[in-house]
């Protein structure tokens, strides 16, 4: 179910109505069903990969804690990696795997080609199987109590919030939350509520509005002019940002109505001084998993290896090009998400070994420009990034860097459509709103603008802009994320 | 699993917080809207400004649908009782000039003004539907121009965001109609009906657009399609097309022919039979009269097979059972043979569209007794 859509309007009035009822398992187990109604939409069959995670997690990690043997715990875990990640497998990349295959084996001239498996991919599945793989890791490790039930378990992984495009919740915060379940507190409330139109202001008036531009402009790759291929790659950054972000405070708004804290998943990732501080602040659930459950675990066993042990740096460095390159190929199966995320993973190493920046001696304002510099320089690596990401092929991206480079194509503007002058307001406002938000530290679960207003004008205030978003919304699109 | 429920609110304190900060701007959104219906000089302006039809339907047809119906919400405000509504499809909005047909019943003395209430797809069961808009005020007559698709038994689904009426659809609509909709059509119907500004967003979001880039024009235009923008038409070649199967994403409109012809309890029969009961109990006089199509329809790949005479029998025998005057095909038999008078297989060209008009203008004041003064 979209978060965009009426039937989610409906959707999300029975679910408070019920919350609001009812108490105790009961509550419990109606938002459990309501959550799986809500996976459900999309297409029901696929509700029995969710179903078939949740037990086999459960069951594992029950069985993990009634037994003391180290090596079946880890023969457990090694169950539970294996279902989960088979099914990731199967469902995400083996197309991606079968097809590539052949295309190899043409190339060698090879005569085997395997049938190409017709999966359809389940939305959200690589959000729910990170959640439920985090849960049975950290229990592993010691991290987390188990589940109390087959139906908090179930709560956890299927709470419609955070279900089809993150943010990922881990276990050990949310488990307790389940225990002392208190919806609908004021403050909370309206501060979830202020997320909620924060992040459908995101999505329907900025990446919607957006979204035919940015389609319009990759789908004339070839023909970009270096301003209108900087262009491009800009407002994609605008779409890709506003359409995820959006999602994530629209679910953390819906989430925190319902009485749960779930963590932030971006904090001004454009106005990051480095790249490593771009994936602090860019999708944060899902970079600190990866940092979690990938990095450091890859780290320590890379620095046993005896053939790296001459050189420090080899294994961290060696550790996040594989995170990297996971996480993009966690995006979704094609060569240009493994691109970005080899991509991203060259940045990241590259800014880890180069010596610390030490605190200036300089003026402040030749400090601020130092900063202001490095900020933009990040951004420009960033939007390179975006480029391989969004392009149909690596082909094209490279392509399209290069005119970017000012190689090949024409050197002047030559965008015309669509980037007209409506749209380049769009731009300004997105990235005006985005200073504006930083420069103020507004995030709304701290500094709630809707909680210092006086009670009576709430509802004025909250229908003003509820009313100002759907007018101004484009043409409602899925959200980019639910494809990963 | 023993939840800590000791430290949560009372339901009913909880039930004040979602009155207070949820419900409250919700009526909020919902009274702005209603009185925004009611508003006839911020609507009339809006819709004065509304895109002409070959901007909106650049995309899809949603925001020029959206835009006709603006066009018709003021329309309804209108308290004039001196008005006759032309009802009926695209064939309506573009085959019937009302200002050239006011004029001319102005010239002879008729004491009526005629209101073109044409809306692009409009189908018999959505009559009912829109009655709000027809009925109000209690027009001196409402005229329903059919095509011969319009009483068909399936649901237009680009439409129900746009014209929808809960109450009328399940007292209508069968389970399976109702299916066809989906959930998710059935809520986008249903939020549409409570508000306005959800109903005709698209049109309201161009105009604002529109006056934020500077680029606000009038559009006096009461029909679609441009006069004088396109050549008149020549003689069509009689090559059947072959017709199109179920499967095919535009059968819709195919089927709907088909079960206009073929079947007497479709939604679309029953939905003429319910707007004659709504408008008797209103006290507002209907006509029925076929509206012209092509004879080289019957070639193209939607109508094929689909005899008007079938469809001009069941209409006949409905309006006469409930004692609704009905015009025979006879009245626009000519026009239809005459291809040059049309630009595709549904729309008039603009020498159409005048003869078509003038024709309406003698017919009326005779079928409604309306009378010159």
């Amino acid at each position: 179910m979209n978060f965009v859509s009426s039937i989610f309007a409906f959707f999300l009035l029975v679910v408070m109505a019920g919350v609001c009822m009812l108490r105790g398992r009961v509550r419990l187990m109606f938002v459990t069903v309501m959550s799986f109604a809500f996976y459900a939409e999309a297409y029901p069959p696929h509700v029995l990969i969710l179903v078939f995670t949740c037990l086999v997690d459960f069951l594992v990690v029950r069985a993990m804690s009634a037994c003391g043997d180290e090596r079946r715990r880890r023969a457990l875990l090694l169950v539970s990696l294996g279902v989960n990640l088979g099914l990731l497998g199967w469902f995400k990349y083996a197309r991606f795997l079968v097809a590539t295959t052949n295309d190899l084996a043409a190339w060698l001239n090879v005569g085997v080609r395997l049938p190409v498996p017709e999966v359809r991919l389940p939305i959200g599945i690589s959000f729910f199987t990170f959640q439920s793989l985090s849960y049975t890791l950290d229990v592993y490790r010691g991290h987390c109590a188990p589940a109390k039930s087959l139906l908090e378990f179930a709560f956890f992984v299927s709470f419609f919030p955070q279900l089809v495009a993150g943010p990922i919740v881990r276990a050990a915060t949310f488990l307790p939350q389940v225990g002392s379940f208190r919806p609908f507190v004021r403050d909370r409330t309206i501060r979830g509520i202020e997320l909620m139109l924060v992040g459908y202001f995101q999505k329907c008036v900025v990446a919607d509005n957006v979204a035919p531009i940015v389609d319009a402009a990759f789908a004339h790759q070839e023909a970009f002019g270096w301003a209108a291929a900087w262009l491009a790659a800009l407002y994609f950054a605008v779409q890709i940002y506003a359409d995820f972000a959006g999602y994530s405070n629209i679910a953390r708004g819906v989430a925190l109505v319902l009485g749960f804290d779930f963590p932030v998943n971006f904090r001004w990732p454009y106005l990051s001084a480095d790249i490593v501080e771009f994936w602090r602040r860019w999708h944060m659930s899902l970079s600190s998993w990866i940092r979690d459950y990938l990095f450091l675990p890859a780290s320590m066993s890379l620095m046993r290896v005896r053939a790296l042990s001459g050189w420090v740096l080899a294994a961290p460095t060696l550790a996040t090009l594989g995170s990297m390159l996971l996480c993009g190929i966690w995006h979704g199966a094609a060569l240009t998400f493994v691109a970005w995320g080899l991509y991203h993973g060259v940045l990241v190493s590259i800014t880890n070994l180069m010596p610390r920046r030490r605190k200036s001696r300089g003026s402040r304002v030749l400090e601020a420009a130092k900063q202001a510099a490095r900020r933009l320089w990040t951004f420009v690596l960033v939007l390179g990034g975006w480029v391989i990401f969004r392009s149909g092929s690596l082909t094209a991206a490279a392509a399209h860097l290069g005119v970017m480079l000012g190689r090949g194509s024409l050197p002047a503007m030559s965008g015309g459509e669509p980037f007209t002058g409506l749209s380049m307001a769009l731009l300004a406002l997105a990235a005006g709103l985005h200073l504006l938000t930083w420069f103020a530290e507004y995030e709304p679960e701290k500094r709630s603008v809707l909680v210092s207003t006086p009670a009576w004008l709430r509802p004025v205030v909250v229908a003003t802009v509820a009313l100002t978003i759907v007018v101004a919304a484009g043409g409602a699109g899925s959200f980019i994320y639910f494809a990963f | 699993m023993e939840s800590d429920d000791s430290s949560e609110a009372p339901r009913l304190a909880q039930a004040a917080v979602i009155a207070r900060e949820l419900a409250l701007p919700l009526l909020l959104i919902l009274l702005v809207s209603s009185m925004l219906t009611r508003w006839q000089y911020a609507l009339a302006w809006i819709n004065r400004h509304r895109p002409p039809y070959l901007v909106a339907a650049k995309t899809t047809l949603l925001p020029h649908v959206q835009c006709q119906m603006l066009n018709l919400e003021v329309a309804t405000l209108d308290p004039a009782p001196d008005r006759v509504l032309v009802v009926g499809s695209s064939a309506v909005v573009n085959g019937v000039d009302a200002a050239r047909i006011t004029q001319r019943w102005k010239a002879v003395g008729v004491p009526a003004r005629l209101v073109n209430f044409g809306v692009t797809g409009l189908m018999s069961y959505e009559l009912p539907m829109i009655a709000r808009h027809l009925l109000a005020n209690r027009p001196r007559a409402v005229v329903f121009l059919y095509n011969t698709f319009s009483f068909g038994d399936q649901i237009h689904r680009d439409a129900v965001g746009t014209r929808w009426n809960t109450g009328e659809a399940l007292r209508s609509f069968s389970l399976d109609a109702l299916r066809a909709v989906g959930i998710e059509g059935l809520c986008d119907a249903m939020l549409g009906e409570l508000s306005i500004v959800l109903r005709l967003r698209l049109a309201f979001k161009w105009v604002l657009t529109d006056a934020l880039a500077g680029r606000l024009t009038t559009n006096d235009l009461a029909f679609d399609l441009v006069p004088g923008s396109v050549p008149r038409p020549k003689i069509r070649a009689r090559v059947m097309q072959p017709p199109l199967l179920p499967g095919d994403k535009h059968y819709w409109h195919r089927a709907c022919y088909l079960e206009s012809v073929t079947g007497h309890d479709t939604i679309g029969w029953r939905g003429l039979r319910r707007f004659f009961e709504l408008a008797r109990a209103a006290g507002v006089p209907v006509l029925v009269a076929p509206a012209p199509e092509p004879d080289f329809a019957m070639y193209g790949k939607y109508k094929q097979g689909v005899k008007d005479e079938v469809v001009d029998r069941t209409a006949t025998s409905e309006c006469r059972v409930a004692g609704v005057p009905c015009i025979p095909r006879s009245w626009c038999q000519d026009l239809q043979s005459d291809d040059t008078l049309f630009r595709d297989d549904a729309h008039l060209h603009d020498v159409g569209r005048d003869l078509l008009s003038d024709r309406l203008a003698e017919l009326l004041p005779r079928a409604l007794g309306l009378g010159a003064k």
